[in-house]
């Protein structure tokens, strides 16, 4: 099984070799979009990342008993795709990214070396749940507005988006809380339109995460964060009681607050509008989406090709619109393929989960799946117009630091719960 | 004819990334499609025969030693139309009933007066059983075997 994961691993180099060759290439002809050699030590970086990676790979062959031998080749796949878009679209983050990576690696490694005690962390439940409210009010708090939303923590020249640790503490929180009550919460207690409900103090803790996010929603303009929370209290709660009531109830808390905040909120209105109907402003409010359009329709079934393209147009294409100039210049096959790559990712982390056998563990591997899975459809999603558009970060993909370290955080929980 | 080497080679190398990113995905494909088919013969390798077979170990002379073999159900009962009849005051007319469900079976107690025993612990409604397993019904114990 593990040399299929090395040949997997060649799929994400040589997507990495042609993709950094191309751009080297365009600048010695002077071509545009090139990567000039003379930016800064980037190829250092990239060495660094290359045998980070091969390290890695090695360090996972060699463990017994064997870790999940697909998600890591999967996870730098992504992270190739990553690499040369950021090197093609915004060059003078290249290193910044690099850099990010090299550290997400080393914590991976770091995760992979204490991995024991990964399955022991659901004892602390009240220090999680405890840690994940004081990091989320510290942005609620202490947040600095970039880019639209509250939603960072700046110290010095340090900039974190706090949401991003938050949401691993928070499955911990979950896996923890849910799997110790679970009894309590699947009791037959009382009954209210035939759904069998507990009392109301074990719901009180799963009441306040939807309290949360609905703060975060509407202090920090954090939309994106907001239903990512959410969906995760939700699909955790299900995950653990099987009980409809929990799904249907948070629904119908989702819809009358997102009613109630349409009418009493200008930004939500705008962004519902500008779904709705993005023709209306096409050059205001609305550009980002529709220029996002007009990448994805360029691109057609085989993409214009590696920086032929004219993504840049595209505001915030680095962050959470990479999607968007992927499929320009990918084309169909590029924007099928991710899509596919983040599918089996959730199918694996699944799988993981079921085969584990205790039930905070079970919690804990199926809630960073849906992480991954929420977060990843939430923004194609949304670049996509399929559903009104919440900024987030695409996982392993989008140019971030949080992000870049928190999705290799969980990446290495993941992988060390595998190890049976 | 410098540029168009420079231009060739740049189309190659464009076109190079759309195939490595179809042989990823090839790849992965083919280690999917090998995992579920392993799994699926291990799946299968442990299936057992599709029948089952209750022997009656306690009860009166004209039931213990008994042994009921079947395939997709079997009833207990007092009245006439069950498969297995039990002229018992303490039995119910239709007093339990098992059935095959992918590949295992199970027993659901019909609202019988003096209930089923799984195992001597009272049965509600429906549960899965395995070989080995023991079934209290008036005063006959059944085990049931694969």
């Amino acid at each position: 099984m593990m040399y299929k994961s090395f040949g997997l691993l060649a799929g994400a180099l040589g997507v990495l070799v042609c993709g950094i060759g191309d751009l080297l290439l365009r600048s010695a002809a002077n071509m545009p979009n090139g990567l000039s050699p003379h930016l800064s030590n980037w190829p250092f970086w990239l060495l660094g990342v290359v045998l980070l990676t091969l390290f890695i790979q090695a360090v996972l062959a060699a463990a017994r008993p064997k870790p999940d031998p697909l998600l890591f080749p999967m996870t730098m796949f992504l992270v190739s795709v990553g690499v040369v878009m950021i090197a093609r679209l915004k060059p003078d983050l290249l290193v910044p990214q690099l850099r990010w990576l090299v550290i997400g690696l080393l914590v991976l490694l770091v995760m992979l070396r204490l991995n024991n005690y990964v399955g022991k962390l659901c004892r602390y439940q009240y220090i999680w749940g405890i840690l994940c409210i004081v990091v989320l009010s510290m942005a609620i708090l202490f947040g600095t507005e970039i880019g639209g939303s509250r939603n960072w923590l700046v110290i010095g020249s340090f900039r974190v988006q706090p949401s991003e640790f938050g949401k691993i503490l928070l499955v911990l929180f979950l896996a923890s809380y849910l799997s110790d009550h679970n009894s309590v919460l699947t009791e037959t207690k009382n009954k209210i339109l035939g759904f069998s409900l507990p009392q109301l103090r074990f719901i009180a803790p799963l009441a306040a995460i939807w309290g949360i996010s609905l703060l975060m929603f509407v202090l920090q303009r954090d939309l994106g964060s907001a239903l990512l929370f959410f969906g995760i209290a939700i699909l955790m709660t299900y995950m653990a009681t099987n009980n409809l009531f929990y799904l249907l109830s948070a629904l119908l808390f989702f819809a009358v607050s997102a009613v109630a905040s349409y009418f009493m909120f200008g930004h939500v209105q705008n962004r519902f509008d500008i779904w709705l109907n993005p023709w209306a402003d096409p050059t205001g409010g609305a550009y980002q989406v529709i220029q996002s359009m007009f990448a994805f329709a360029s691109g057609g079934v085989w993409g214009v090709g590696f920086g032929e393209g004219q993504p840049s147009l595209i505001p915030e294409v680095h962050t959470d619109f990479i999607y968007a100039a992927a499929a320009e210049e990918f084309g169909l096959i590029g924007s099928l393929t991710i899509l596919i790559v983040y599918a089996l990712f959730f199918y694996e982390g699944l799988k993981i989960a079921i085969s584990l056998n205790s039930a905070d563990k079970i919690l804990l591997a199926g809630g960073i799946s849906v992480v991954f899975f929420l977060q990843s459809f939430i923004i194609i999603a949304g670049v996509t117009k399929f559903l009104p558009l919440t900024g987030i970060t695409l996982p392993f993909i989008s140019y971030g630091g949080s992000s870049m370290v928190s999705c290799f955080t969980m990446l290495g929980m993941l992988l060390a719960l595998s190890r049976k | 004819m410098n540029n168009i080497a420079v231009k060739i080679i740049s189309v190659i190398l464009e076109y190079g990334m759309l195939f490595w990113f179809l042989f990823f995905v090839a790849r992965l494909a083919k280690v999917f499609r090998d995992d579920i088919k392993a799994k699926r013969r291990e799946l299968f390798a442990h299936a057992l025969p599709h029948e089952a077979v209750l022997t009656c170990i306690e009860g009166d002379a004209a039931f213990l030693g008994r042994r009921f073999a079947f395939s997709d159900k079997i009833s207990i009962g007092r009245s006439d139309d069950n498969d297995i009849i039990v002229p018992e005051t303490f039995v119910s007319h239709n007093h339990a009933v098992i059935r095959a469900k992918n590949n295992l079976y199970v027993i659901e107690d019909l609202n019988s007066a003096n209930h089923t025993y799984l195992n001597n612990r009272e049965l509600k409604g429906k549960a899965y059983i395995k070989d080995g397993d023991f079934i209290r019904v008036g005063s006959l114990v059944f085990q049931f075997g694969r």
